[in-house]
């Protein structure tokens, strides 16, 4: 059994990449075509949400003991923006898509994966945003925090990857769950700890956070580039396994709906 | 050598006849699974040789679009098994396929990638597919700005540099001029020299009896005729003159 038997039992076809890579290119040039500013819009969007929470914290309204407030604000906003932007816009995508769906056989999976990539192309171009903020704190990284950081981005793409498959194949063809997936993403903004600090979550709801892998990643690179704490091997390690599992689950949950999307007007 | 061997191939359609409003209604819709259904075909067994051109007549509703998509493997039989030599290409209402923000150039290399042409070769023709659709002078117009008509030339224009040695045709030439009609049927009879398999589903009878050798009546989801065209042309008119 090699490597090229498993991928294509996942729908992963030899020509899967060169699809792959027109869809982001179209997705990508497509976003913000009409346009005037073009994707300076993205870079924008976070920093809206940014300046918001920011002059309310700035007036004094909420109160936090945050060490590097602003950059800790701004980091949980551009990470679970990304989280929001790429599944609620799968589930739009592959709706859009539909009229390729019933008239040319591909990986569909392509979809999902395409509009994953593009946002995340676009968190790290937030990043770029985020690490200009950042220089005017003196904050010294080690190289291997950055490694980790890295990886966990990376295991944050596989996750929301993973998530965006089981969505999209629960909901295609239910607009309806496209409404409540952002009521629920949009709870998520206040629910989980994007502008205040774990410390202010009661103890006995701790765990709910403990057992969120989007709470735990955010957590985990704020401590990187904030506080300079590397997660333990062990941690790392049981996330990165966590993220390939949800990844081929929701790949083949994925796969498996989609067998029927071509017959389903 | 059969290029394509259908064996007691039936199609069926679960259908809803009310789009459920209520996201709970439709959830237990979609559990119970209890559905009207449509039998698209009924045991279908269909040989096509490779080189042969297959004219599939038939009133609207009576599984032509149904059976090429099959064929093209967009649809899976609902049983009966399906064996296709070769790649096949798939055209229907392809104006669809396109990302309508953005211009011709980056929807050639969208299209061509989803039809499995490859970028080099894409990159090479972009000139000559834009020639072909006579749109060279809007290759950076977006495609929401371009008529149906347009649309459809970019589309065919694309699809017709595909190397699949199966080509299947829904409804050929609707929507366009006589001018790109005749640039179509000189690259097809190309095609029909070098021996590509051919299926072509049309309404417009002349189409039919140009290219086609053997013609495919269906009727009800079944094939009620496949023998040489002029023939299977003769008994569609009997039936047509029966129902009027």
């Amino acid at each position: 059994m090699n490597v090229r038997y498993l991928l294509e039992k996942v729908g992963i076809t030899p020509g899967y990449f060169v699809i792959l890579r027109e869809m982001i290119i179209s997705d990508f040039s497509g976003r913000y075509k009409n346009t005037i500013f073009g994707f300076f819009w993205s870079l924008l969007y976070p920093l809206v949400y940014f300046g918001s929470i920011f002059l309310i914290y700035a007036i004094g309204v909420i109160k936090f003991n945050i060490q590097y407030y602003p950059l800790y604000l701004l980091l949980g906003i551009i990470l679970y923006l990304f989280f929001i932007d790429s599944t609620q816009y799968a589930l739009v995508k592959l709706e859009n898509r539909k009229n390729i769906i019933k008239n040319i056989y591909f990986p569909y999976s392509t979809i999902v994966v395409s509009i994953n990539i593009t946002y995340f192309i676009n968190l790290l171009l937030n990043f770029i945003i985020f690490f200009l903020f950042y220089s005017f704190f003196s904050i010294h990284l080690k190289l291997s925090s950055m490694l980790f950081f890295f990886l966990l981005l990376l295991t944050y793409l596989l996750i929301t990857n993973g998530i965006s498959f089981m969505l999209s194949a629960l909901a295609y063809n239910i607009w309806d769950f496209k409404i409540i997936w952002t009521f629920i993403t949009s709870m998520g903004f206040f629910i989980m700890p994007i502008f205040y600090p774990l410390s202010q979550i009661p103890k006995k709801y701790i765990i709910f956070y403990q057992l969120n892998p989007i709470a735990i990643i955010i957590q985990d690179i704020r401590d990187i580039l904030l506080y300079n704490t590397t997660p333990s091997i062990v941690h790392f390690v049981f996330l990165l396994i966590f993220s390939v599992i949800i990844f081929l689950a929701g790949l083949i949950i994925f796969n498996k709906r989609a067998t029927t999307f071509a017959e389903e007007f | 050598m059969d290029s394509i061997k259908l064996e007691n191939v039936t199609k069926i359609f679960k259908l809803n006849h009310k789009k459920e409003v209520f996201f709970l209604k439709k959830l237990i819709g979609l559990l119970n699974n209890k559905k009207d259904i449509f039998i698209a075909l009924k045991c279908i067994n269909l040989h096509i040789k490779k080189g042969e051109c297959i004219g599939l007549i038939g009133p609207n509703g009576c599984g032509k679009s149904t059976l090429l998509k099959i064929i093209a493997n967009i649809l899976k039989p609902t049983s009966g098994s399906v064996i296709v030599h070769n790649k096949v290409t798939f055209f229907s209402e392809v104006n669809g396929c396109f990302d309508l923000d953005l211009p011709p150039i980056r929807n050639i290399f969208l299209y061509g990638a989803l039809l499995g042409l490859e970028r080099k070769m894409l990159s090479k023709r972009v000139e000559d597919i834009l020639r072909f659709a006579d749109l060279g002078s809007f290759k950076d117009v977006p495609l929401w700005q371009f008529s149906s008509g347009m649309t459809i030339r970019l589309a065919y224009s694309i699809a017709l540099l595909t190397d699949a040695q199966i080509l299947v045709f829904d409804e050929l030439f609707s929507n366009i001029d006589e001018i790109f009609r005749q640039k179509c049927i000189t690259l097809l009879n190309k095609y029909k020299k070098e021996n590509r398999t051919m299926i072509f589903v049309s309404h417009d009878l002349r189409n039919i009896k140009y290219f086609c050798d053997k013609c495919i009546l269906l009727l009800h989801g079944e094939i009620k005729e496949f023998d040489e065209t002029n023939k299977v042309i003769n008994a569609y008119n009997l039936y047509n003159s029966n129902i009027v």
